[in-house]
């Protein structure tokens, strides 16, 4: 399983720019596409809490990681819980719609949903 | 009580009979078996003295402990009662009679007595909405107020990323006056995520045992390892449950609530899984039943008023049941209407697994393998681009006339075929931004690589030898500048070990852009390595390397 976030969902164009062959190879997939950048999970659980850790990649040759898949691979939702070290409190800039790009560790927070409690472990 | 239930005394005992829903006729005796009730109605069922367990014999200094105490049993309670009644002068006196042996003395004669095949103590089932959420929860959400600042808790709610089905506590939990059965479950979904890091480890790990219990308390079956588990939880929280007491936030753990988990798993080999007995069923009820009547009322002289207005609302539900019914046969089945309000409602389209929908075969007529010639005009490499267009050489075979004559499988034309089966992804059919630039979505959406990701995507199909080396991707020329896309799709959710309440549990996800930054959403997902990957567990699944490696940008693990 891997985890990330999910930015584009998008299908291949059956009609090409191009005049001489304006339809698109059928070797392209046709159904829906998602485009997702990918966090890192962590090897193991957190000792005490139990919850994987995921950690926003550095960015690599100037790339963020990230992969076009179909869009049903995608299993489940799922919520991150921002970490900060040991008893450092939360940046007072970090708000709901902007923590996802602030920080960079997460806890993968499994007690979102009983689904999730017996699927992430 | 008693004069409810009066009437089920006899049949208990001779039997009486029942049409059965397949139209026989059975001899039945019912039993009191089950008594769902909160733990006040509890107390006054078995007669159990407040404070105290209503199973089992333990003092109130004692219920903290790991191990339940000696059954109480319906004879001995019996006994005391009756014992106390013929040497007590006073009412006073029987009721101290009664507390010196657990009992409350409030009852004289127990609604139970004469009941036959019944142990009133026995009876008494475990309650997840009382116990573990308006108990356990509750405790534990005001200790987080002695472990950390309330203000510090409060703002870590409201930073919490959005996500489908968790509720976002808007002003953090201390705003909240009577906090109903709901919220504490939506409370503990977010509560061990905001203390980490804040509370001291012991603190953090009884929190995850007891958050443990209450799950897995929960599931629908059960087996022996899962209720070991069950017991494992219980067995961490008692071992670690000490620091509460060292950290002053509790003087004692003798709370009623907390000893009620001892008895769960005998519960739940006794009379099943704990939903078959949650009180939360029968809450409802209070809401629709109660408390709507109230408001109907005048308050004034409410109980005619309530009562009326109650048989009121049974009369119109059962003209209602009777309308649509003959409604149902005039029309002769509602199959064909639900169907037609469907379409109406939202063009939605089902599509298939994920499998089918995106191997689309080649057609029967294609004579020819598939990419044969040198290169797919799609992606023209660098040194192409200074000409025109691609010439005719380069065009490949695939789209030449043959295949023109047969029509390209539109894109829910095969899964269709497969609607018998579960729908994978329900999307409505128009996307909702049609016609994106490519350049506008990676600006709306965040996400500068997506074009590249695009390009060695796109790569991957090219078939082989005619791949674009990866040092000329980046100036690889897409064959298209617009793309249709979705912001919002829903899915349903493997269901988990029983198919026998196929009951599909709905998760959607969103990737909506906004006006300003502020207002988009991208929501954070888990996605299978391969199609066939194990639907649970996250362990050794993950290619950790593989991410950051650089062979990372042409990879063929979904396919």
């Amino acid at each position: 399983m891997k985890v990330g976030r999910l930015r584009v969902v998008f299908k291949l164009p059956e009609n090409l720019d191009i005049q001489d062959s304006p339809e698109a190879p059928h070797c392209w997939p046709k159904g829906h596409l998602a485009y997702v950048e990918w966090y890192r999970l962590s090897a193991a659980t957190g000792q005490h809490h139990n919850m994987f850790t995921v950690n926003k990649p550095p960015v690599q040759n100037d790339i963020i990681p990230g992969d076009i898949i179909p869009l049903s691979t995608i299993r489940q939702s799922c919520q991150l819980i921002p970490c900060t070290t040991t008893g450092a409190p939360w940046p007072k800039t970090w708000t709901s719609d902007n923590v996802l790009d602030q920080c960079n560790v997460f806890l993968l927070n499994n007690w979102a949903s009983k689904h999730s409690y017996q699927t992430i472990y | 009580m008693r004069i409810v239930l009066e009437p089920l005394k006899q049949p208990g005992k001779k039997g009486m009979e029942v049409v059965f829903g397949d139209g026989r006729v059975r001899m039945v005796h019912p039993i009191l078996a089950c008594y769902v009730a909160d733990y006040p109605e509890q107390c006054l069922a078995t007669c159990a003295k407040y404070g105290t367990c209503p199973k089992c014999n333990l003092k109130e200094d004692e219920i903290g402990g790991r191990r339940s105490g000696r059954w109480r049993t319906q004879r001995e309670t019996m006994k005391v009662i009756n014992r106390a009644l013929s040497t007590s002068t006073s009412m006073s006196g029987f009721q101290q009679l009664c507390k010196s042996h657990l009992i409350s003395g409030a009852v004289t004669r127990p609604f139970w007595q004469g009941f036959p095949l019944c142990d009133i103590h026995l009876a008494i089932v475990p309650d997840i909405l009382h116990q573990l959420y308006q108990g356990v929860v509750k405790h534990l959400t005001n200790w987080c107020a002695s472990l950390m600042s309330e203000k510090e808790l409060d703002s870590r709610i409201r930073t919490l990323p959005p996500c489908f089905g968790v509720r976002h506590f808007q002003k953090g939990w201390s705003e909240l006056a009577q906090v109903s059965g709901k919220e504490r479950k939506d409370m503990a979904r977010i509560l061990l995520g905001c203390i980490v890091g804040k509370v001291p480890s012991r603190v953090i790990a009884c929190y995850r045992a007891l958050l443990d219990f209450i799950y897995i308390a929960q599931y629908t079956t059960h087996d022996d390892s899962s209720l070991e588990y069950l017991e494992e939880a219980l067995e961490e929280f008692q071992a670690h449950k000490d620091v509460l007491i060292e950290l002053d936030v509790r003087e004692h753990l003798n709370i009623p609530k907390f000893h009620s988990m001892v008895h769960y798993m005998q519960a739940i080999k006794e009379y099943g899984t704990t939903d078959n007995y949650n009180t939360e069923m029968f809450e409802r009820f209070h809401i629709d039943c109660a408390k709507e009547a109230w408001r109907a009322s005048n308050s004034r002289n409410e109980v005619p008023q309530m009562t009326q207005w109650l048989s009121r609302q049974e009369k119109v539900a059962m003209f209602q049941s009777y309308l649509e019914a003959t409604e149902m046969e005039m029309e002769g089945g509602g199959g064909m209407r639900e169907e037609e309000e469907n379409e109406n409602d939202e063009e939605q389209e089902t599509l298939g697994m994920a499998g089918t929908s995106n191997a689309q075969p080649a057609p029967p007529g294609t004579s020819q393998p598939l990419p044969t010639s040198t290169s797919l005009p799609t992606l023209t490499g660098p040194t192409e681009a200074s000409q025109p267009l691609p010439t005719s050489t380069s065009l490949p075979t695939l789209t030449g006339p043959t295949e023109a004559s047969q029509p390209l499988p539109t894109s829910t034309s095969t899964p269709v075929s497969l609607g018998k089966y579960v729908p994978a992804i329900i999307i409505s059919k128009r996307p909702h931004a049609s016609r994106q630039t490519l350049n506008n979505i990676m600006a709306r959406h965040n996400c500068p690589y997506f074009v590249h990701q695009l390009r060695s995507y796109l790569n991957s199909f090219m078939g082989s030898g005619n791949t674009i080396p990866r040092s000329q991707l980046p100036y690889a020329n897409l064959p298209f500048n617009k793309l249709d896309v979705w912001h919002t799709f829903k899915f349903p959710l493997d269901v988990l070990g029983n198919d026998v309440d196929p009951k599909l549990e709905i998760d959607m996800l969103r990737a909506t852009p906004g006006r300003r930054p502020q207002q988009s959403r991208f929501d954070t997902v888990i996605v299978a390595n391969s199609s066939d990957a194990h639907s649970t567990g996250m362990a050794g699944e993950f290619p950790t390397d593989n991410i950051l490696s650089s062979s990372h940008l042409i990879h063929y693990m979904y396919y």
